[in-house]
């Protein structure tokens, strides 16, 4: 097989896992920090089940990222990993409070309060850090002879910062408009309220980084500059955005996390479209950091032929079984009754 | 790769497939405490060991595997030294470790707790009813999947 054909293939294989983990264990972080501004033990618990079935296979996408980059590109992984050092092993910490609080919390008395900080802060820390962390690789990382060369808190910085809180209000989002599809009443109305000062507060965000790229001068402004035609992408962003404000006004369920996907989708193609064909900002390009064409194509048959599309099956079956509003419709789905 | 000097391949006993002098006394020894407290709870490790060595050689190899390897990450290609991520230091390490460490046994601590609670209280009636299972669908049996939260008691 032609190797340069197969280090795009599997590029594109990791790109579409980070999209669909952005956006799936992106709600599902969201409906954790959500989880910690409100009080109301019926809201939690409902709020809880709304992501119980989903969750920790939304995280697999994440498996599918690191085993891929380890894999298919192994320079990227060594340079991403050193880098991030601390912030991985803070977001771990963070996701493992996250993953026991499922467990815990409902077979707890007087450590409860414990383990719901926990579920909040997990899912806080683990937006906040890959916020930061795609921040760091568009500021551009220190790397020499393709190792990466800086300290171990390159990672906070004042843009970096900014990109981890603007990761967690989208997030945020993304789980109220989940809430918002997936839940009824009290609680659907509570998350219909959070939208419509979290899509502001993004948006603040957003602009406020804008502004930043320009003032430091950033290198990834010269792509834009010379090719104006990407521009669609931020139109059809913020075309979406106004879906997602028409979709919280009329009280459209379901349209408010359609159009968090697409804001999402667009946002992501528009990082691509920034750094193509570089896979660490200005030193590695896709090429540069593939693994031997042999090793491309032995993976080509295990896991992007067989283990790829299994995981793309459980993640669409996972998701019809458990369709529709929490506790109704689906036999499958979670309810309330003890 | 030939065995050579502290290769992986040199036994540490006799060279046959199976376990070395040490782990077979500590296994005895294991056993015939097992027997004599007629504690359940020491199976499991003997049958671990067990499955250790007969797996794996002996237990230890393993240890034998890592050290004798050395200053080799990959025999004859990579040095251990080579293999280091250059920018890290001992304290980041030591920093991760204590936290997975302090985290572990923390969580360890409170999940072995609300086993044995669980344990304690025994079986409800509603959990030992099969659900909706019938012969043709067995797999009902395992009610609904947010059963396994806890915080959902299977409807019947």
């Amino acid at each position: 097989m032609d190797p340069v054909w197969l280090a795009n293939f599997w590029a594109g294989v990791i790109a579409f896992a980070i999209l669909v983990y952005v956006i799936l264990d992106g709600y599902d972080l969201g409906v954790g920090i959500l989880f910690g501004t409100t009080a109301n033990e019926q809201h939690r618990v409902t709020m809880m089940n709304a992501i119980a079935p989903y969750w920790d296979g939304n995280e697999t996408w994440l498996v599918l990222v690191g085993a891929g980059l380890f894999a298919a590109f192994p320079m990227v992984y060594a340079i991403f990993l050193p880098a991030f050092y601390l912030p991985v092993a803070l977001m771990l910490l963070g996701l493992i409070f996250r993953g026991v609080a499922f467990e815990f919390r409902h077979r707890s008395t007087h450590m409860r309060p414990v383990w719901d900080l926990g579920f909040f802060l997990g899912s806080l820390i683990a937006a906040l850090v890959q916020g930061a962390a795609i921040g760091t690789m568009v500021q551009e990382l220190t790397v020499v002879d393709g190792r990466y060369a800086g300290g171990p808190f390159e990672w906070v910085t004042p843009f970096s910062v900014l990109c981890g809180v603007g990761l967690v209000l989208g997030y945020a989002l993304l789980g109220a408009a989940w809430l918002v599809m997936k839940t009824e009443g009290d609680l659907r109305d509570w998350a219909y309220r959070r939208l419509d000062w979290l899509l502001p507060g993004v948006i603040v965000v957003l602009v406020a980084l804008f502004a930043f790229a320009l003032s430091m001068h950033l290198r990834v402004l010269d792509r834009w500059r010379d090719h104006p035609r990407l521009l669609v992408l931020p139109l059809l962003a913020g075309v979406a955005m106004v879906g997602v404000w028409f979709g919280t006004r009329w009280r459209r369920d379901g349209v408010p996390f359609t159009m968090a996907m697409l804001v999402v989708a667009c946002a992501f193609a528009m990082l691509g479209a920034s750094f193509w064909p570089y896979m660490i900002p200005y030193s590695v390009t896709v090429q540069q950091a593939a693994a031997p064409s042999q090793s491309l194509e032995f993976l080509f048959w295990g896991t992007g032929v067989v283990v790829f599309p299994v995981v793309v099956i459980y993640t669409g079956l996972v998701y019809w079984l458990f369709r529709g509003k929490v506790g109704k419709v689906a036999p499958g789905h979670p309810t309330r009754s003890g | 790769m030939a065995a050579r000097g502290n290769s992986i391949l040199r036994l540490p006993s006799d060279g046959r497939h199976g376990p070395c002098d040490a782990c077979y006394q500590l296994d005895r020894q294991l056993a015939a405490l097992a027997r004599a407290l007629g504690d359940l709870a020491l199976v499991p490790v003997v049958c671990l060991l067990r499955l250790a060595y007969w797996v794996r050689g002996c237990a230890h190899r393993l240890v034998y595997l890592e050290v004798g390897r050395q200053p080799w990450v990959v025999w004859g290609l990579l040095r251990t030294a080579d293999a280091m991520t250059p920018t890290l230091t001992g304290p980041q390490v030591l920093a991760t470790l204590i936290g997975y460490v302090v985290v572990y046994a923390f969580i360890f601590t409170f999940g072995a707790r609300y086993i044995y609670r669980l344990l304690r209280e025994g079986p409800t009636d509603e959990g030992a009813k099969p659900a909706m299972a019938t012969g043709h669908r067995p797999m009902a049996a395992a009610g609904p999947a947010a059963t396994a939260t806890g915080n959902i008691t299977p409807e019947t």
